[in-house]
C-alpha cells in the first residue's frame, strides 16, 4: 500500500519527528555527505548520492560498553547496554540491506544482545536515489531484496518506510507494523494517484538506467569465480599499491568485524570492558601472542576481505557481502577501485 | 519515541545478554613450571563443574587488563576444578602471573568445538603434544587415561624444547612409568642428564608402531609450524584424514563466531574450532 505527500508534507513529517524523536539524518559536509544528528529538518538532505560511512555506527558504534565491574575482590561484572530509540532517516537501499546482513551476523549462533536491543530500538526510514559513478548495487541483488514485495506484503520488509522522490512528491512504502504506526502518528499524507504511481516506475527505470560503473560479474558470478583466484598473483599486484591502512573497513556498511578491550576509570575503582571496530586489513588482526601471524602478507589480508565480501558471507548467509555502495574506493587511500579488482578477477578465472 | 514501536526483530528462546558477562572464578592452587608458563587450577564459587569437552577452552578476564583466550588443561572427568597452563605471553597473561591462590579470575565459555570422544572410542590414540600443545591435549589424555578401557592402545608423544620448558613434569614421569600406555619424549636442545631422544618431534615416529591405521586415532597439538611435518608422518603411517585431529590456535577474542579475528578462510575457529578433524580442513588454504 502506497502514500503520496507532497513536499511541505514531507517537511512537516520530518519536522514533527525530529521535535518529538531522536533523528539522525544526512547532511552535507564540505563537498559530502554524512550522517549526524538533524536537530532541523533544513539541514536534513534526502536527495543525496551517497554518504561518507553509513549508519550503522548508531547500532554498531565504534565504541561501546559491553560491561561493567568493580574494581575489587569481588568484580560483580554486569551487562550494561546504553541505548536510545532512534530513527535514522534516509537510508539508502544499499545501507537498509546492509543492515539486515548486520542483523543476521549478530543473531546467529550466538544472539548478541548489545547489538540487536540497539538495532531493536532504531527504526529505518528509507529514500530512492541515483546512483554516482562508482556506485554498483544494480549487480549485488540489493533492489530485489530490499523491495521484496512478499515481505512488505507481510510488514516484515528490511525498513519501516521506504520514501521514493518522483519530484514534486514522494512515494511511502510502509514496511512494518512500527513504520504503519510510525507514519499514521506523524505523517499527513494521501492515497496516490495513477499517474504518480507510474511515475515511480519511470523513476525507477531510470535509476537501474543510470549506473555507469562497468562492472562485469555480479554478486553470484563474483561468488562462484573467487574460489579460482585464490592463488593468483593479482592479490599482489592489488596489495602492492594497498597501504593495508583499514579504510575500507571502517566505511563499509557490512564489516561488522571488533576488539574487545578493558578501560578502567581513572580513579582505579572500576572499569569496563568494550567493543571497538577492528578491520581485517590491519596488520595485527589475525596474529596471536607470541608474534604468529596468519596473514601476515597484505595480500592475505586484502584476499580475506575479498572473499569475506564476495564469498565467505555468501556462503554463510546467502546474501552478497557486498553491497556495492562503492565507499571502499571513493575512500581508498590508494585509489583501489573494487569494480576494476572484481573485473580483474573475473579475467583472471577465466584464464584459469 | 512513546507512541511507537514493536519490535521488528523476532524474539529469540536463547538468552545473549550474558555473552561477554564472564563468571567469577578463585584460584585454589599455582604451580610454576618454568619462568613462561604456570598452572592453574580455579573454582567457581558456587562449586559448579565448567561442563567443558576436551579440547574446548575458555576466555580468562582479569578485571581492567583484558581477555585472552586459554584452552582447558583438565578432563571433563575432573570435578568440582578445571586447569589452565598459561604462558605469560601478552597483556592479560603477565597480570595473571601475578595472580596467586585465593585472587579470581573472570571465565567465560567453555567455547568451541572439541575432541568428539564418542567417535574416537574403541580405537588405538595416538597423541602429538609440541610445548603448549600438551596442556589442550591433556584434557583428552587425561580423559582416555581416566576411562582406561574404552580405548585400546595408547601411545603419546611429546616434545619440548629444553628439560626446563617440560609441562606437568610429575606427571609426565608418571606417564613413562605406566605399563598401560606408550610413551616418547624428546628434546629439541639436549639439557645436561638428559638420555633420552633428541631432535624435533618427528625424529619419535621411527620409535612407534601404528597397529590398524584405520582403527587409530591422531590427536595433535602443537605450534602451528609442527603441523606440516606431524600430519605427513602420520599420514605415511596410512591413517586416515578423517582420523586426524588437530587443534589449531588462533586470535579467539570474541569466542562466539562474531568478531573475525579467529577466521580460517570462511571459518570461526573458536565456533567450529579450535579441534578439526583434518579431513574437514585439509582443503582450507589458511589452515596450516
Amino acid at each position: 500500500m502506497h502514500k503520496a505527500m507532497t513536499r511541505s508534507e514531507m517537511a512537516l513529517f520530518a519536522e514533527k519527528l525530529i521535535k518529538e524523536n531522536v533523528v539522525y539524518g544526512v547532511v552535507a559536509k564540505n563537498k559530502q555527505f554524512a550522517w549526524d544528528r538533524i536537530v532541523d529538518y533544513r539541514q536534513m538532505a534526502l536527495d543525496y548520492p551517497t554518504s561518507i560511512s553509513s549508519a550503522k555506527k548508531y547500532f554498531l558504534p565504534p565504541f561501546e560498553t559491553l560491561i561493567e565491574y568493580k574494581l575489587a575482590v569481588n568484580p560483580e561484572p554486569k551487562y550494561v547496554n546504553y541505548s536510545n530509540e532512534v530513527i535514522l532517516f534516509g537510508m539508502h537501499a544499499c545501507d537498509i540491506y546492509a543492515t539486515s546482513l548486520l542483523d543476521k551476523a549478530f543473531e546467529d549462533t550466538n544472539r548478541d544482545d548489545n547489538y540487536l536491543e540497539k538495532r531493536n530500538k532504531a527504526i529505518l526510514i528509507g529514500v530512492s536515489c541515483m546512483p554516482d559513478p562508482n556506485c554498483f548495487c544494480n549487480k549485488m541483488g540489493i533492489d530485489e531484496y530490499v523491495h521484496d514485495k512478499e515481505r512488505i506484503a507481510k510488514k516484515e520488509a528490511l525498513y519501516d518506510i521506504f520514501f521514493t522522490n518522483i519530484g514534486h512528491k514522494y512515494i511511502a512504502a510502509i514496511g512494518t507494523a512500527r513504520g504503519q504506526k510510525l507514519f499514521e502518528n506523524y505523517a499527513c499524507a494521501s492515497k496516490p494517484v495513477e499517474s504518480e504511481l507510474e511515475l515511480m516506475s519511470v523513476v525507477e527505470k531510470k535509476r537501474i538506467e543510470s549506473f555507469t560503473n562497468g562492472l562485469k560479474p555480479d554478486y553470484d558470478e563474483i561468488s562462484k569465480l573467487l574460489p579460482k583466484t585464490y592463488d593468483s598473483p593479482v592479490w599482489n599486484e592489488y596489495a602492492d599499491r594497498c597501504f593495508a591502512c583499514g579504510t575500507c573497513n571502517l566505511v563499509c556498511p557490512t564489516c561488522y568485524c571488533f576488539n574487545i578491550t578493558d578501560s578502567v576509570s581513572l580513579d582505579l575503582k572500576s572499569g569496563t570492558r568494550n567493543r571497538d571496530w577492528d578491520g581485517c586489513m590491519l596488520s595485527q588482526f589475525a596474529e596471536v601472542s607470541g608474534g604468529e601471524n596468519f596473514r601476515g602478507q597484505v595480500s592475505a589480508r586484502l584476499r580475506h576481505r575479498i572473499f569475506r565480501k564476495g564469498l565467505y558471507i555468501m556462503e554463510k548467509f546467502g546474501k552478497s557481502g557486498c553491497t556495492g555502495c562503492g565507499r571502499c574506493y571513493r575512500n581508498c587511500t590508494a585509489d583501489i577501485s573494487i569494480v576494476e579488482m572484481f573485473n580483474r578477477l573475473k579475467e583472471v578465472s577465466e584464464n584459469e | 519515541m512513546s507512541k511507537t514501536i514493536t519490535p521488528a526483530l523476532k524474539k529469540h528462546k536463547n538468552v545473549g545478554a550474558d555473552m561477554f558477562l564472564p563468571k567469577i572464578a578463585t584460584i585454589k592452587r599455582v604451580e610454576v613450571f618454568n619462568e613462561k608458563e604456570r598452572f592453574y587450577e580455579l573454582e567457581f564459587a558456587d562449586g559448579s563443574d565448567l561442563g567443558h569437552d576436551p579440547g574446548q577452552f575458555v576466555e580468562v578476564s582479569v578485571f581492567g587488563a583484558g581477555e585472552a583466550p586459554i584452552s582447558i588443561s583438565s578432563p571433563p572427568t575432573k570435578k568440582g576444578s578445571f586447569d589452565l597452563c598459561i604462558r605469560n605471553a601478552g597483556m592479560v597473561t603477565s597480570k595473571i602471573h601475578e595472580l596467586g591462590q585465593g585472587d579470581t579470575l573472570g571465565i567465560r565459555g567453555p567455547f568451541g568445538t572439541g575432541f568428539n570422544v564418542e567417535k574416537i572410542k574403541g580405537k588405538d590414540i595416538l597423541f602429538v603434544a609440541g610445548g603448549l600443545g600438551f596442556a589442550p591435549l591433556r584434557s583428552l589424555i587425561n580423559l582416555v587415561l581416566d576411562t582406561r578401557g574404552d580405548y585400546k592402545d595408547v601411545t603419546i608423544l611429546y616434545g619440548a624444547k629444553e628439560s626446563k620448558d617440560i609441562l606437568y613434569k610429575n606427571e609426565v614421569e608418571a606417564l613413562e612409568k605406566r605399563g598401560d600406555i606408550k610413551f616418547h619424549i624428546t628434546l629439541d636442545r639436549s639439557s645436561a642428564g638428559w638420555n633420552k631422544n633428541v631432535g624435533v618431534i618427528t625424529t619419535l615416529f621411527p620409535k612407534i608402531k601404528i597397529g590398524d591405521p584405520l582403527n587409530t586415532i591422531a590427536a595433535i597439538c602443537g605450534p602451528p609450524i609442527m603441523y606440516k611435518f606431524v600430519v605427513l608422518e602420520i599420514l605415511s603411517k596410512k591413517i586416515p584424514p578423517e582420523n586426524i585431529y588437530l587443534s589449531l590456535e588462533r586470535r579467539m577474542k570474541c569466542g562466539v563466531g562474531k568478531c573475525g579475528h579467529c577466521q580460517i578462510n570462511s571459518v570461526y575457529v573458536c565456533c567450529e574450532g579450535p579441534v578439526f578433524n583434518y579431513a574437514q580442513i585439509c582443503d582450507f588454504k589458511e589452515a596450516i
